[in-house]
């Protein structure tokens, strides 16, 4: 059995990675009428189509295919994977869902001749020289879109390409080392993040080179509880991108905060948890980004947010006094 | 291709990708992972698009009254006795049963236009969070596990999924790898206490799901044999780390004051709530709690505000919470339930139930807050705008989390799946 499955897997592996689209064996395109139909009607309409509906599907006309069973779409032009007709019918026999469910189903040069249908859009008739070319059109621009509903929802999915210098690679090589979880930033794939949370870091080990190294791609840092202080904000000042610095629980005192202002970019700022007090915030004057400050559970006092937010009159300012 | 693969050295995702390529044999994995696709956004501040790490995934079983809760109809003889009130957002109302609740509006996008084609319990509960329908014997995994398989951990000493009170149908690992399985914490309260002693393996868990304790159980069981298995002593090395971990604190709700405990509700889904708070600031990656007691058949409007006193008092006091802690840019709060209740009133004061339009609310992660999307229709019955299906709304989830919505992984029957089946997400909610 593992065998069998071995075998189905590998080719569509394979097929998907080198990208592989298109027919394997005609050059023509394939048609419903044609092509699709006689297969049915030998393997699938006793169970779907005028007598019985099995599924609540039949697969008998146009209509009633594009209607879809019990469960939604079947067919999805272009998309053969997304498609439960060829989905079901490719699987292996013994899977609890193969159709058909019962009786001789499909051979592998009919299952290709479904699959290479959808592949090519699912055309129902055969078309005259003039729609085929203006379908063609059609179907170049349906390909750049990984099926029709995405067409519909407006979701661009834009492949970045990017090259990382060597020292940057470098750089999160080092980092990872240290237990520093690396990602990308959602929005934007060139971009980084890290979480320093789970590695064992200080002040005395801070990786201050890696980060600098990182300065181009370090969009957000995740510092929270970790035992670093002062000294280690005082490397953070060539990190000119950091638009999210989490400090949460951290060892932080005032004199430190004066460091933040070579962040130009800053717009989030936790300072949740730690022992900052008016004074600090007094030093937070050269921020202009900044959107987002997070002041509870410090010593903070609301003559201290008072004068903050007249220096910085849009700053969201979450703030509960203890 | 070579291009493709060279650029995947530097992806994190790396591990992931040989350790596909060496279990072609299990689940196998020809997605677009090798340049990892991300979504075009035209900003990039951190406060525009997709941004959630991590979930706290609220779910009311049984099936919450939509007309009670969210989707309010004024007016009409089928909403019963319950009154709107105003929220902190002008002009728009919730139901008199989410007073603390409504006070976070500014935060929250109620989506009214929610869509099932499962009506019954079981089928439902497993379609809303699996995104497939149950049929045959495949189990689908659920989003936790999910995010797990695609972005792994981020505290290396905490398990990843955690689900407090029960694990759902539709919620485990399904067809994928054992260690993406959820682990089951049954009452908040007690936490992991027993951790550190291994003889406490007596509850009796949900079936298909590898509770921590139960991989205790088994390491130490097998501590002479672990090699043979190997995944055996994965999930050995898993149980030491946390048992030395400090992390295991986060399990202690009782390490709270009790003031906050008590702003939580005394009772165990809002001690979950709370318990769910400890985890994300640990960055656990998905968490979920299940309040039950939705399904009024009878006595829906007592027992709708019976419950939502519950859920408004806990749901309240974790968004605060998580505001407070600058924890909401990263954080999606999802609350959900299988389906809605009919706005007919039945001879015993009771709502049935009602797939074909229902409300859900998600919080935070990206998600701009204060407003209402879609809507049904003037009396509840059906979607009249915007129809969100159980698809979109997931992969809507998993579009705030980042994670790749149209790769193609294949079960171990080479069967092509997606994290939310063919649904879209709702990109208006990011903006
Ligand atoms: C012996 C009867 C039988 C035959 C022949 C048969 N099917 Fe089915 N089919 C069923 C049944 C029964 C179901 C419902 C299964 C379920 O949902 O549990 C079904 C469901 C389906 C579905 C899913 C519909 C939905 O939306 O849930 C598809 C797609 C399908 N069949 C395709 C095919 C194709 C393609 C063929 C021919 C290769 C075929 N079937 C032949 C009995 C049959």
């Amino acid at each position: 059995m593992k065998f069998k499955s071995y075998l189905f897997t590998v080719p569509s592996l394979l097929l998907s990675l080198a990208g592989y689209s298109g027919a394997v064996f005609s050059a023509q395109k394939l048609t419903f009428s044609q092509d699709i139909l006689p297969i049915f009607e030998a393997k699938c309409l006793k169970c779907h189509s005028d007598e019985k509906q099995k599924g609540e599907l039949r697969l008998d006309t146009k209509e009633w295919i594009l209607k879809g069973g019990e469960s939604g779409d079947v067919l999805i032009p272009f998309k053969p994977e997304y498609s439960d007709v060829y989905v079901l019918a490719a699987l292996p026999d013994y899977d609890p869902d193969y159709m058909p469910s019962k009786g001789k189903g499909l051979t592998p040069a009919e299952l290709e001749t479904l699959r290479s249908w959808i592949q090519q859009g699912a055309q129902f008739e055969v078309e005259s020289a003039e729609t085929a070319a203006e379908a063609s059109m059609d179907m170049t621009i349906q390909q750049a879109h990984p099926t029709q509903t995405e067409v519909k929802s407006q979701v661009k999915i834009k492949q970045v390409s990017y090259q990382l210098k060597p020292n940057e690679k470098a750089a999160i090589e080092q980092l990872k080392q240290l237990g520093v979880k690396v990602d990308h930033v959602h929005y934007d794939q060139s971009k980084y993040e890290l979480i320093l949370s789970y590695a064992k870091l200080n002040d005395d080990n801070f990786p201050q080179q890696s980060l600098i190294k990182l300065a181009d791609r370090l969009t957000k840092i995740d510092f929270a509880r970790l035992p670093i202080g002062d000294a280690s904000l005082a490397s953070l000042t060539k990190l000119s991108k950091l638009s999210y610095l989490d400090l949460r629980q951290t060892k932080i005192t005032d004199k430190g905060l004066a460091h933040l202002n070579d962040l130009p970019q800053l717009e989030y700022l936790n300072l949740y948890g730690t022992s900052i007090s008016d004074h600090g915030l007094a030093k937070l004057n050269n921020l202009t980004q900044l959107k987002s400050i997070y002041l509870t559970n410090t010593r903070v006092t609301q003559q201290g947010i008072k004068k903050l937010v007249q220096r910085y009159p849009n700053l969201k300012v979450s703030y509960i006094a203890s | 291709m070579k291009n493709l693969l060279k650029q995947a050295s530097e992806l994190d995702r790396r591990q992931f990708i040989l350790n596909t390529a060496k279990s072609l044999l299990g689940v196998s994995c020809a997605s677009s992972l090798l340049a990892k696709p991300s979504f075009a956004q035209s900003t990039s501040s951190i406060y525009s698009g997709p941004q959630a790490k991590n979930v706290i995934y609220l779910y009311m079983s049984g099936g919450m009254s939509h007309l009670d809760t969210f989707d309010l109809k004024q007016g009409r003889p089928e909403q019963g006795p319950v009154k709107g009130i105003k929220t902190n957002v002008v002009g728009t109302r919730l139901s008199e049963n989410l007073p603390q609740l409504a006070k976070h509006m500014n935060k929250m996008a109620v989506i009214n236009s929610m869509f099932s084609n499962q009506g019954a319990h079981e089928e439902g509960r497993y379609f809303m969070h699996s995104s497939y329908t149950k049929r045959g014997t495949i189990q689908h995994p659920g989003l936790g596990s999910w995010l797990m398989k695609y972005d792994g951990n981020h505290n290396p000493n905490l398990p990843g999924v955690v689900h407090i009170g029960s694990v759902n149908p539709g919620s485990t690992q399904g067809f994928l790898e054992q260690k993406y399985a959820p682990l089951l914490i049954g009452d908040p309260e007690a936490g992991l206490q027993h951790s550190k002693i291994h003889k406490l393996f007596t509850e009796k868990e949900f079936a298909n799901t590898q509770s921590l304790r139960q991989k205790l159980d088994q390491a130490f069981s097998a501590k002479y044999q672990q090699r043979k298995v190997s995944s055996y002593s994965e999930a050995y090395d898993d149980a030491l780390r946390l048992m030395k971990s400090d992390d295991l604190d986060a399990f202690k709700v009782e390490s709270e004051a009790q003031s906050t405990r008590d702003a939580y509700g005394k009772n165990s889904f809002g001690q979950g709530c709370l318990l769910a708070r400890r985890l994300i600031e640990r960055d656990v990656r998905f968490v979920e709690v299940t309040l039950g007691g939705w399904d009024t058949h009878t006595n829906n409007f007592e027992r709708v505000a019976e419950n939502s006193r519950i859920l408004d008092q806990a749901m309240a006091a974790l968004l605060g919470d998580l505001e407070q802690r600058g924890m909401l840019e990263e954080t999606l709060v999802v609350l959900t339930t299988e389906f809605g209740r009919t706005p007919k009133i039945n001879q015993n004061e009771g709502r049935d139930h009602n797939p074909t339009a229902f409300s859900s609310v998600l919080v935070g992660g990206g998600i701009q807050g204060g407003r209402f999307y879609g809507k049904s229709d003037e009396i509840g019955k059906s979607v009249a705008d915007k129809r969100v299906t159980v698809p979109d709304f997931n992969a809507t989830i998993a579009y705030a989390l980042g994670l790749p919505i149209y790769d193609t992984i294949y079960s171990p029957t080479g069967r092509p799946f997606h994290i939310a089946d063919k649904g879209q997400p709702i990109l208006e909610l990011f903006s």
